[in-house]
């Protein structure tokens, strides 16, 4: 209660004094109707104190019906330092100006600045793709989306964050710690990891049990880990080596004339979340979700920045039946080649790739010859008992 | 107006026929504040003394110089030299309990 009475004196104060008449009555009255004083005392036949200028009438008329003769005195505060300044039109003139240019500067980019270990160069490109640079339009920005693009695009990232301070983008990327490999003490062969002719070998440690052109098999021995020291004595070694092979691969690949496909194109549903600071408030009843659906987040930026909404989106997978020519087929397989290329063959150089296409009656069928080079040195511990 | 209402103004009653005064001494000056709750009356006052009537009592407080500030209805706050806090009966209903 105190501080709340107290908050009417923030905005300035009024001394008063009174002359005669009750002013312990006065002083009652002043107490019965809540008026907060600061000061009040009694001295010389006099009664002074200060109040709020909101609350002087009041005191006035209490004292006159007091019978006291009450006279305002000093007056300090951010109320008269305001009424000073009420009749100067060109400062309301200029607050609105200020108010209008803050509003104007902050509904669009116009600096971003990067924060982590965000390279500029690496994030531009990705930030323009998503359709960011200085001059965008904040509010038509996605920042999950971003978000997002960021963390696939960026190698290492381990944590990405896109927001906005007034007119400034904030890109804060934060990279993984790489674990460091740890060597091993431990007595180890190396073997084939599959069949192979081995075009080349680099032995660190170990004995090399095999010659380059030759052929080995799967689980064959190539870097021995048991050395002798030309004595009497064995030495049971970490050995580490790296062996290259060549080796062929086939794989089969197969896409039909006709097909039927899931395709996330059907009706949405949008849940919207109000984001102020670190929480998170549903603007729905119920829980968000929807079976069968397609997840997907937008977020959009209101008042200048200061909150923003989160739109869920659920986009429902519908079943389509969907009809290849045979052009379209052998295209859709050249694609299927290059992603397994790209998933599975990405440590090994491919030194070639034998296509041969066989038509089917209801669809193409790939067989595709791979010629590989690459490492194919797997270390096995040596079992001691 | 209802039996609701006539016993929330009997608990008003109640709450206010209490008085709790709080006695701050401050530090290594002679100052000292005074708070004084649900204060009915200033029933004289000047430089040196201040006597406020509660339920029950007179409070009569000496001291130099007094100056009286309040907080919320009926709660008053004395500031000053304080030299004695003397309490007597007056006809009002409650009781003094010191």
């Amino acid at each position: 209660m105190k501080s709340e009475k107290r908050s009417d004196l923030f905005f300035g104060t009024v001394e008063f004094s009174g002359l005669g008449g009750f002013q312990e009555n006065l002083a009652t009255a002043l107490l019965e109707s809540g008026i907060p004083i600061r000061k009040l005392r009694f001295s010389e036949a006099e009664i002074h104190g200060e109040v709020s200028p909101f609350n002087y009438y009041k005191t006035a008329s209490l004292a006159r019906k007091n019978g006291v003769r009450i006279r305002a005195g000093k007056r300090k505060g951010l109320y008269f330092t305001l009424s000073k300044y009420r009749a100067r039109s060109g400062l309301y003139v200029g607050l609105l100006v200020f108010i209008l240019l803050i509003s104007i500067l902050q509904t669009t980019v116009l600096d971003i600045k990067f924060d982590g270990e965000a390279v500029p160069a690496e994030i531009n490109p990705i930030l323009e793709e998503c359709g960011i640079k200085i001059g965008t339009s904040i509010s038509d920005i996605n920042f999950s989306a971003a978000e997002q693009r960021l963390m696939l695009e960026v190698p290492g990232c381990a944590w990405a964050d896109v927001s906005c301070e007034g007119f400034r983008l904030r890109v804060e990327v934060h990279k993984g710690i790489e674990v460091p490999e740890i060597e091993g003490t431990n007595p180890r062969n190396i073997v084939a990891s599959r069949s192979a002719v081995i075009i080349s070998q680099t032995v660190r440690k170990g004995g090399s049990v095999v010659t380059v052109g030759s052929g080995v098999n799967a689980g064959d021995l190539l870097v021995s880990g048991v050395v002798h020291d030309g004595g009497d004595n064995i030495m049971f070694i970490h050995s580490d080596a790296e062996i290259i092979g060549e080796f062929t691969e086939t794989e089969e690949f197969f896409v039909p004339y006709r097909e039927t496909v899931q395709l996330a194109e059907g009706k949405q549903k949008r849940f919207n979340y109000l984001i102020f600071g670190d929480d998170e408030y549903p603007l729905f009843f119920g829980k968000a979700f929807a079976e069968n659906s397609l997840y997907s987040e937008e977020t959009r930026l209101i008042l200048n920045g200061n909150m923003k909404i989160k739109t869920a989106v659920y986009t429902e997978y519908v079943e389509k039946e969907i009809t290849r020519s045979p052009e379209t087929c052998v295209s859709e397989l050249k694609k299927q080649i290059e992603m397994y290329e790209e998933n599975f063959y990405k440590d090994y150089e491919i030194v070639t790739s034998n296509e041969r296409y066989y038509p089917e009656e209801d669809g193409i069928r790939v067989a595709v010859d791979f010629t590989l080079r690459g490492n194919i040195a797997k270390p096995v511990d040596i079992e001691m008992s | 107006m209802g039996v609701l209402y006539d016993k929330l103004v009997g608990l008003d009653e109640i709450s206010s026929r209490e008085s709790v005064i709080t006695v701050k001494l401050c530090g290594k000056t002679d100052e000292a504040e005074i708070y004084v709750e649900n204060c009915r009356k200033v029933l004289s006052c000047d430089n040196e003394f201040i006597t406020l009537g509660v339920c029950g009592a007179d409070i009569k407080i000496s001291g130099t110089p007094l100056m009286l500030e309040n907080f919320g209805v009926g709660g008053v706050k004395i500031t000053g030299k304080i030299a004695s806090v003397d309490f007597s009966d007056n006809n009002s209903k409650g009781s003094v309990n010191k």
